[in-house]
């Protein structure tokens, strides 16, 4: 039945991950059969619900539109994994590979690393990556679809995800 | 004259009453079909009695379930038409949650929000005719199940949570509240079968 179980998860994910472009079903499918793993998919249809809502206020407007032209977001989170920093420096590896990414951001201190990836076609952001490396969690978080850079950090306020605070340096707004 | 007069008139009369039954028969029909608006696979459920607890919320019963009066909530429940809540028994498993996942995707139901960890599950699909929502959970080893038909005004519930965790010290405290909730249900289901 465990078996079952874990056949069922493996084909809900993949067909849910099925023509998704991203970095986490690029590259880290192998955590998805991983059960100590948390698994998080939003999709393109919860985003399109956001087009047919009114905003109350131009920043409400803003943030709706932004929200409006995404396509997804997946997360894989490890909570209390045996070596989270060795699974960061795997994870930062993997995508260092991958000549279309380029680093957006980097924050290191003695507790977490977070590290920013985006992936553009032309003026278009299509991938923002998010990895997070702390003493007891290790976090890959993909936000996929039509990204506006001045609009991120609106976003990561609204999202409320950990390690997206550090995004809000990039809010002109707050200066 | 007066015979063809008399026959036209029973003609018609007859008619008349048979257009009536018909007309009362397309209503019920259509009430019927009203009453059926929501998901089969869920309401089956209780039919299988996998259900250990059964609530049923209508826009009267939601609006006596806000307490603090919070417009917020007031907005979210607004479009709501019925919203069944399910604790699953014991016979329920993990693999059933999964078929009832799959059978929905075949029925029209979209996914919208998927969350699958090693403490906790929580699947939600929806479908836009007719709009229904429906919630698929694992909690603590315990499975819910709810179905809301009509629609949820998805932009209310940050403003929501929000809420929440601002006027309670955390999310789970509320949640807590929904399912002492949920244990008063079968409190009185309980008394009331007795």
């Amino acid at each position: 039945m465990k078996k079952l179980t874990v056949i069922a998860i493996a084909m809900m994910w993949s067909v849910s991950s099925m023509a998704q472009d991203n970095a986490i079903t690029k590259y880290f499918s192998k955590y998805v059969a991983d059960t100590s793993f948390t698994k998080v998919t939003v999709t393109s249809k919860m985003f399109s619900l956001f087009t047919e809502i009114e905003g109350e206020d131009e920043a409400e407007k803003e943030v709706l539109e932004a929200l409006s032209k995404l396509k997804g977001i997946k997360v894989l989170r490890s909570e209390n994994p045996t070596n989270p920093k060795s699974l960061y420096m795997g994870a930062v590896g993997t995508i260092d590979k991958d000549s279309s990414y380029e680093e957006l951001m980097s924050v290191e201190d003695g507790d977490e690393n977070v590290k920013f990836l985006i992936r553009d076609k032309g003026s278009i952001i299509n991938e923002l990556l998010m990895v997070v490396g702390g003493k007891e969690e290790f976090i890959i978080m993909s936000l996929f679809g039509e990204i506006d850079l001045k609009q991120i950090a609106k976003l990561s306020k609204v999202m409320k995800m950990k390690g997206m605070n550090h995004l809000k340096v990039l809010d002109s707004d707050d200066e | 004259m007066n015979r063809i007069f008399k026959g036209h008139s029973l003609i018609y009369s007859a008619l008349y009453k048979r257009g009536r039954v018909c007309l009362l028969m397309a209503l019920f029909i259509i009430i019927a079909q009203g009453s059926q608006a929501q998901c089969d696979i869920i309401t089956d459920l209780k039919k299988d009695k996998l259900t250990e607890l059964s609530l049923y919320f209508y826009p009267s019963t939601l609006r006596m379930a806000n307490l603090d009066k919070n417009e917020e909530f007031n907005r979210l429940i607004q479009d709501i038409k019925k919203l069944v809540f399910y604790r699953m028994n014991g016979k329920f498993e993990m693999i059933d949650l999964y078929n009832i996942y799959q059978e929905l995707q075949s029925n029209d139901f979209e996914e919208y929000v998927v969350v699958d960890g090693p403490k906790q599950k929580f699947y939600l699909l929806g479908r836009e005719k007719p709009t229904e929502t429906i919630g698929l959970a694992l909690i603590e080893g315990q499975y819910y199940i709810f179905d809301i038909a009509g629609s949820l005004e998805v932009k209310e519930i940050p403003k929501l949570y929000k809420y929440i965790s601002q006027n309670d010290s955390t999310f789970k405290n509320k949640f807590s509240q929904l399912l002492d909730l949920a244990a008063v249900g079968q409190n009185m289901a309980e008394n009331n079968h007795r």
